[in-house]
């Protein structure tokens, strides 16, 4: 019986640009780094995106793949889907209205997802998150 | 509006040289103060065309037309230069006489247009806007082509509109294959795709790897770096087009970008994606301006008609 990693859940800052992406990579990149990572970044906070912002989503989703998981976008406004069709990375992201729904379609298989299935990471947990993933 | 370039020329200054050949003498613009000097460099004087700056425009032109009336003019033409739209000024002359000298007012199919013509007879410009705001005035139907220009999507509409010859505008550039027009100046990397109906301003550069497609007009100074596309989108004058993009359904003007296919209008904080440019005088003043410019070679008759 395969047994699935829990979704990840993050939150992106709202400004996602070459200030913000440093440190937010370094909250993001110890869960990326187990076997099948499953994330979820949550853009309905971002207002500003820009090149560096999308370089950062690119690689995420590149680091993801190569331990054969995966990385979704969710709640992304119409202005920061215009930058992503801008820059022609639109279709590379699976997007989704909610995280709920970007969480659920990892599992198709099992569409009633239990709570303790999505971890939403935040300041206060990441170091447990990391460990526990 | 009226003084934003649409394929190389703006709309005042084809509704003002259309006037001109059209006979209208004196022909005075009143212009809000802020727009008055981007007004006086569009507008082709010869000492025939007076510039007007005032605060409340339609004061102003009320009182020009009481001034022609004292001086002897008999009819006078008040329009408003927000919208465009393609006149038969004798047509308009010969309906108002029809009219007994009836104040008469244009409409088209969408309903009442700015344009009066009024007689004379208006001792004070309030007399004169009292009239003008009157409901029971004589319709006059404009036939030609109208565009209301109420949003920035009417510009787009417009220059496709000028692509498939709907209306008397042309594209000021040189045609130099069929649909495609460039106009001096303007820099066209070899290896770069113009699909027409295209137009490329004065000036304006589009680097290796380009496609401008779908009726795209990339106006006066700007440029359009590396491996862009430019597709069924208006790059307004002095904006810079950043590396790799797909600029789709698009009204671009410096760092703001208004996306026509979703509604949505932004400014782009990233000047390595979209910028407002400027081409530097010195640089301007070495580039040929009587030729356009493709593949880093001069354009002649000859190579034109080599093949």
């Amino acid at each position: 019986m395969e047994v699935h990693r829990p979704v990840i859940v993050m939150q992106l800052p709202d400004h996602l640009n070459r200030e913000a992406v440093g440190e937010f990579l370094n909250d993001l990149t110890p869960l990326l780094e187990p076997h099948r990572p499953r994330i979820v970044l949550d853009c309905s906070q971002v207002t500003h995106i820009d090149s560096a912002g999308v370089e950062m989503l690119l690689h995420c989703l590149a680091e993801a793949m190569k331990r054969d998981g995966d990385l979704k976008l969710a709640a992304v406004s119409p202005e920061s889907k215009i930058i992503l069709e801008l820059m022609r990375v639109e279709g590379i992201f699976e997007m989704f209205e909610t995280a709920e729904k970007a969480a659920r379609s990892f599992d198709v298989s099992v569409p009633d997802l239990a709570p303790n299935d999505v971890w939403h990471a935040g300041p206060s947990n990441l170091e447990s998150l990391r460990r526990a993933s | 509006m009226s003084c934003i370039e649409v394929l190389g020329q703006t709309i005042l200054k084809v509704l003002t040289g259309d006037l001109q050949r059209a006979g209208a003498n004196p022909i005075s613009l009143v212009i809000e103060s802020s727009a008055v000097e981007m007004a006086e460099r569009e507008v082709d004087r010869n000492g025939e065309i007076r510039v007007t700056r005032a605060e409340d425009v339609w004061y102003e032109a009320a009182l020009k037309a009481v001034e022609y009336q004292k001086a002897g003019v008999t009819t006078t033409l008040l329009m408003s230069l927000n919208a465009y739209f393609e006149l038969d000024l004798s047509d308009i002359l010969q309906s108002h006489g029809e009219m007994r000298g009836r104040t008469m007012r244009g409409f088209d199919s969408e309903g009442p247009l700015n344009l009066w013509c009024i007689a004379s007879g208006f001792a004070t410009p309030a007399r004169v806007l009292a009239e003008l705001r009157m409901e029971q005035v004589a319709a006059y139907e404009i036939r030609g082509y109208v565009n209301r220009l109420n949003d920035p999507g009417c510009l787009r509409r417009l220059a496709i509109d000028v692509f498939h010859s709907r209306c008397r505008l042309r594209p000021n550039g040189r045609e130099v294959q069929p649909g495609v027009w460039i106009a001096n100046g303007a820099e066209v990397d070899q290896r770069a795709s113009l699909q027409g109906p295209v137009f490329i301003g004065c000036h304006t550069k589009v680097a290796e790897q380009c496609l401008i497609e779908q009726c795209s007009n990339v106006e006066r100074d700007c440029e359009v770096d590396f491996g862009t596309t430019v597709s069924d989108s208006y790059v307004m004058s002095n904006s810079y087009v950043g590396m790799g993009l797909d600029m789709s359904h698009s009204i671009v003007s410096g760092s703001n970008v208004m996306n026509l296919e979703h509604g949505v209008m932004l400014k782009v904080s990233d000047p390595s994606v979209l910028r407002e440019h400027k081409v530097p005088s010195t640089l301007r003043n070495r580039m040929d301006p009587r030729r356009p410019r493709v593949d880093g070679m001069l354009f002649s008759p000859a190579e034109e008609n080599a093949g």
